[in-house]
């Protein structure tokens, strides 16, 4: 489950549309990431950009862009749990290593798949992990960035995110595995 | 902090490309010689390459978005549907209303034509200025990691930082015998 009632709340007092409005792109590619579809990724803008209005009213995050981060990427998680689980192959229905599917994995409903599995795996960090390593791999931020962003130490930070790449190994390693030596 | 933290704290930096150039060199070196290691930095590597493969598509300047939620608030505001217009309406006119403020200002600033598009969020991560091309190499018994993360390395010729990490991995896993 997500929330989005942590840190980085709106706070009254600052100017409320310019931060929402400069991030717009980077909340489309946030949402696009993980719902894959323009018009999902544009559902969710609309979603994020709701939820900053009701939030903020007329304030600003303390620091907008890891709020909107933070809101785009639950928002998209729910977004594709909604749009549901079309893509619910078995999860036993995994491929063999080394089988047909190789070079072609990530094309069509492969993508797809992978997609469902990754926000399935985003879905069940906890939200520190998920902001570590959203920012991580999607900003390309540093680890001393991104643990200034969120107000932890950088060997924390790293921690977080290791723990994060490890759970989501572990959650595609399910569909797409198996891997003998990680078992 | 105890060894095994330690060399998470080391695995973390090394795979995202955080690891100062003699420390990574040292490190490559105790992959080849640990293949149980090597195998757990491949699959970990495996699955950033699965999250970076997630593309945004065609990347729209913020006044192409600006515009496309505006367009979208004024149709839910004019055409409604049903329990959804109810909730979100007035916080969508609100929306809307901050959108086309804003559109003004960034048509008025040239984000519109695309001529000065905003900075947008980085690709594939590149933290290390040091970072040269490198083809990644096969692994001769690919594993799920490998096998997700081909299509993706061979789009960016291995380019990225966690392209050589991967291709360092694939020759450490080989030379220590794993798969």
């Amino acid at each position: 489950m997500t929330h989005e009632s942590a840190q980085h709340e709106p706070r009254r007092g600052g100017a409320a549309s310019g931060g929402l409005l400069a991030e717009m792109p980077s909340v489309y590619g946030w949402a696009r990431r993980i719902v894959g579809r323009h018009d999902d990724a544009m559902d969710v803008v609309q979603e994020v950009a709701v939820r900053w209005i009701e939030r903020a009213g007329d304030a600003s995050p303390e620091n907008p862009r890891a709020w909107l981060r933070r809101v785009t990427i639950n928002r998209s998680i729910d977004a594709l749990r909604r749009r549901g689980v079309r893509a619910a192959q078995p999860m036993n229905d995994a491929p063999e290593a080394g089988g047909s599917r190789g070079a072609g994995l990530l094309e069509g409903d492969d993508r797809d798949l992978l997609r469902m599995d990754v926000a399935a795996a985003l879905g069940a960090l906890s939200e520190m992990q998920r902001a570590v390593l959203v920012a991580k791999v999607f900003d390309g931020m540093t680890f001393d960035e991104v643990a200034r962003e969120l107000a932890i130490g950088p060997p924390t930070a790293k921690t977080h995110y290791l723990r994060a790449v490890r759970a989501v190994r572990d959650r595609l390693s399910r569909r797409w595995g198996p891997e003998g030596s990680l078992s | 902090m105890s060894a095994d933290e330690r060399l998470d704290q080391e695995l973390a930096e090394y795979l995202a490309g955080e690891m100062p150039e003699e420390q990574r060199r040292a490190f490559e070196g105790r992959l080849a010689a640990d293949p149980a290691l090597a195998a757990e930095a491949r699959s970990l590597a495996g699955a950033l390459v699965a999250l970076r493969s997630l593309d945004e598509g065609e990347r729209e300047g913020a006044g192409d978005i600006v515009a496309a939620v505006t367009a979208r608030a004024h149709e839910t505001r004019v055409y409604g549907r049903g329990r959804e217009r109810g909730r979100i309406g007035p916080a969508l006119r609100m929306a809307a209303a901050i959108a086309i403020a804003f559109g003004a200002g960034l048509l008025a600033r040239g984000m519109m034509s695309g001529s000065a598009r905003p900075a947008l969020p980085p690709g594939p991560v590149a933290t290390r200025p040091d970072a040269r091309p490198e083809a990644p190499a096969r692994a001769e018994a690919p594993g799920w990691e490998t096998r997700l993360a081909r299509g993706y390395l061979s789009s960016t010729a291995g380019s990225s930082d966690l392209g050589r990490s991967f291709a360092a991995l694939a020759r450490a896993t080989r030379s220590g015998g794993g798969g």
